[in-house]
């Protein structure tokens, strides 16, 4: 009976909160608190491959290159300019008078700094593998605002990563007079809000950064909330308790928008959602007919009616349309018969069979539900499968060290270029990666990745998609619409590539 | 009265778990996207339906059986390996009986629930070890209760009398002393099947133990947090299904402890 009621306890406490300041209050001294499903992993820039961590990091660090809110294009941000000066060599014009939190000087150094600490094999970077920064052979300062970047081969996709918090820049003196553990604990950026504290499995608090190189935030203080219960970031959204909230169950869209004091704020992302079979750990996934007749296994069309509601739009290839190197292939069309006969082609029988799925809850929309109805899809072909519902924390870490179960469901975003898709996700050694070995896709990606001219580039990339969908490494699900729910006081329009940047943020008092 | 409450309300839920399929006919983990989260008294779903059209009678029932199910393996197991440990460190004394006793003791010092977690963490999931976890952290009080009974009983006379007869130690143990320790080893495990089910139900709450899509009530209590808000029949029903459950147990665990014997605390 204990335990119960400990349970009872746990969960009030959950929804109710402690200490939550009123949104009146809020309004009035311009603060802002954000409802997220999953806390930082680090709070240092370049480490972790991680939306969660490097959304919230980039707040306190900019990125090199912004993306434009519309186009997604590339556009200036700590760089001003940059160039193609060769195959290998990228120009970027540096940005004068800005300073780090800390009151050091930005320059071509902090760029040669932020590349060391990252491609330094001690730090453990994920930054430093080869669908990342692996590549890069050299940074040259050419003056203290001009800095070069060699690459060992042709590498077109430096604007990208440039572009994305790939590249978040960390002060080059504070790095080597505190070491990166301290900067761990107490980042320093030159991003328009600075660290106050963060405080494990409950809030991370930033504030204002009155000189900001672009002026000053209209927020003075942004408080991040971690509630991975999407019931209880709901509470907390309708209760004034939180003002943002990221990724609003479908089902309760009405009720946000009947509460009138939060409304919803949608959009196409750019990131994609897929269930990964696994062939990087022996197992049936190892024998491509069951990896196809999984994807006719599954009915992806009745997952997003039914489930999500229509929030998602479909995708066919490991690419959706966000990404500037799609291509349409050809779908698997949903058919049990097809399934079954492929199944009895590989001489397995779907009635023996056990599955295990791993799965989050409460990182992508609807995930765990998803992962559920996606169980009970397969059901029908008399294959049992195992739902592992997992912290996100402990399903990223069975993901990297390969301990999870034959088959999981992940997303994957921003999305914007192939190579930040296909390289890090297919490819053996990758830190996220659940298929590889596949010696004719090896090839064909080291290829295509060296690719600078636009017509071949994207010829090797359609090649590229027709081979993963034949190869059907996952089962391909959909690009997933956002659903955010704001409060009525707050100013803030969601973006495809999913930078909740509370500097675009207005607060406007009713 | 309370006693009649606990009997009625165990009854009702064996039966109720034994006819699950004749009750309520549909599969429980049959999913029909098309009619999810239908409310209590939609025609041919008593209950409604969860988030993916499953039946929630079918899946309450169905989660009955496998929380009797895991109750009476986990009695039966601590019950038969508790008593006999009691019984062995009761009646030749000495130092297995106080090696046993400080293991007991010091895994007494650990709160229940945390033990059955961490032993179920590194077991893994699963039926079979959601048993085996529950098992090792709960055969502790009948080791205690069955050893203390069994120091008073074998001072009786005709314990005496059967040794001085010749009786060999075995037999002595299992014919004389055991029936007179049995009442106690009963009350205990009906006193602690209650707590082997809502440990269980905490376990799989928290995504460890018996995992989805099989229906089992504390899973089922977590998934339905994510539609508090728009479907409250998701929690109520297992909810209620454990707290009557547990609450039916007690009752009936009271009624046997006054009946059997009214001086044993637990």
């Amino acid at each position: 009976m204990r335990a119960l009621r400990l349970l009872v306890v746990v969960l009030v406490m959950s929804t109710v909160g402690v200490s939550a300041t009123s949104a009146q209050d809020r309004t009035r001294t311009k603060e802002i608190v954000v409802g997220f499903g999953a806390e930082p992993r680090t709070m240092l820039g370049v480490t972790i491959v991680d939306w969660t961590t490097n959304n919230m990091l980039e707040h306190i660090y900019d990125r090199l290159l912004d993306r434009d809110p519309k186009t997604l294009k590339p556009k200036p941000m700590l760089a001003t300019g940059w160039k193609l000066v060769n195959d290998t060599t990228w120009e970027f014009t540096l940005r004068k008078g800005v300073k780090f939190h800390n009151g050091e000087p930005f320059d071509a150094q902090s760029i040669k700094a932020t590349f060391e600490y990252m491609l330094d094999p001690a730090n453990k970077s994920h930054y430093a593998t080869p669908a990342y920064w692996k590549p890069l052979k050299e940074v040259q300062v050419v003056d203290p605002y001009t800095v070069r970047l060699v690459t060992d081969k042709p590498y077109p996709s430096v604007i990208d990563h440039a572009s994305l918090t790939d590249l978040l820049v960390l002060p080059a003196k504070a790095l080597k007079e505190l070491g990166p553990q301290k900067l761990a604990d107490k980042p320093i950026g030159t991003g328009p809000f600075k660290f106050v504290e963060w405080r494990r499995d409950d809030r991370l608090v930033v504030e204002r950064n009155p000189d900001y190189w672009a002026g000053p935030a209209d927020v003075s203080r942004v408080t991040f909330r971690f509630i991975p219960e999407f019931s209880a970031r709901m509470a907390a959204l309708l209760s004034g308790e939180i003002d943002i909230m990221k990724d609003v169950p479908p089902h309760a869209v009405d009720t946000v928008e009947r509460s009138g004091r939060a409304k919803i704020r949608s959009t196409v992302s750019s990131r994609i959602n897929y269930l990964a079979l696994v062939n990087l750990k022996p197992g049936p996934m190892q024998d491509v007919r069951v990896r196809r007749a999984m994807n006719h296994a599954v009915n992806v069309d009745e997952l997003i009616t039914q489930v999500l509601r229509g929030n998602a739009t479909k995708m066919c290839g490991p690419l959706a349309p966000a990404n500037v190197d799609f291509a349409q292939v050809e779908c698997y069309k949903h058919d049990p018969v097809r399934a079954q006969a492929l199944f009895k082609e590989a001489g397995v029988d779907p009635k023996t069979l056990a599955l295990t799925l791993d799965t989050p809850s409460g990182r992508y929309p609807l995930d765990k539900d998803v992962s559920l109805a996606i169980a009970a899809q397969l059901q029908r072909l008399g294959i049992k499968t195992n739902v592992v519902v997992n912290e996100w924390g402990t399903h990223l870490d069975k993901i990297k060290n390969r301990n999870t179960g034959d088959m999981f469901f992940l997303g994957w975003g921003p999305a914007l270029h192939g190579q930040g898709t296909i390289e890090p996700l297919f490819k053996a050694d990758a830190t996220y990666s659940s298929y590889g070995n596949n010696k004719l896709l090896d090839e064909k990606i080291a290829k295509a990745v060296t690719v600078v001219d636009a017509k071949a580039r994207a010829a090797a990339y359609t090649e590229l998609q027709k081979l993963v969908r034949d190869e059907a490494p996952w089962v391909f699900l959909w690009q997933q619409h956002d659903l955010y729910g704001v409060a009525s006081h707050v100013e803030w329009s969601p973006r495809p590539d999913e930078k909740v940047w509370m500097y675009e943020a207005k607060i406007v008092p009713r | 009265m309370k006693a009649w409450l606990g009997i009625v309300l165990t009854v009702s839920i064996v039966l109720a778990a034994a006819g699950a399929p004749w009750i309520a006919t549909h599969d429980p983990i049959q999913a029909d996207f098309a009619s999810g989260l239908r409310p209590p008294g939609t025609p041919g779903h008593p209950l409604g339906t969860d988030q993916l059209g499953r039946d929630l009678l079918a899946r309450v029932l169905h989660g009955a059986r496998l929380a009797l199910f895991i109750g009476v393996c986990t009695v039966v197991v601590t019950a038969v390996a508790g008593g006999l440990l009691g019984l062995v460190a009761g009646f030749v004394e000495r130092w297995p009986s106080t090696v046993l006793m400080r293991i007991a003791d010091v895994q007494l010092s650990f709160p229940f629930i945390l033990l059955a977690l961490t032993i179920n963490a590194i077991v893994g999931l699963g039926l079979r070890n959601i048993i085996l976890s529950l098992s090792a952290a709960g055969w502790v009080v009948y080791a205690r209760v069955v050893r203390g009974e069994v120091l008073a009983v074998k001072q009786r006379d005709y314990v005496h009398a059967a040794a001085a007869l010749g009786v060999g130690r075995a037999r002595l143990l299992f014919r004389h002393v055991l029936p007179n320790v049995a009442p106690s080893i009963v009350v205990v495990a009906s006193l602690q099947f209650s707590q082997f089910i809502v440990a269980e139900a905490a376990i799989s709450f928290l995504g460890f133990g018996v995992q989805p899509p099989t229906p089992a009530w504390g899973s089922m209590l977590s998934e339905s947090r994510d539609f508090l808000y728009v479907a409250w029949w998701l929690a109520a029903f297992p909810g209620l299904a454990l707290a009557l459950t547990a609450l039916g147990v007690n009752l009936l665990g009271d009624w046997l402890r006054d009946t059997f014997d009214p001086k044993l605390r637990v």
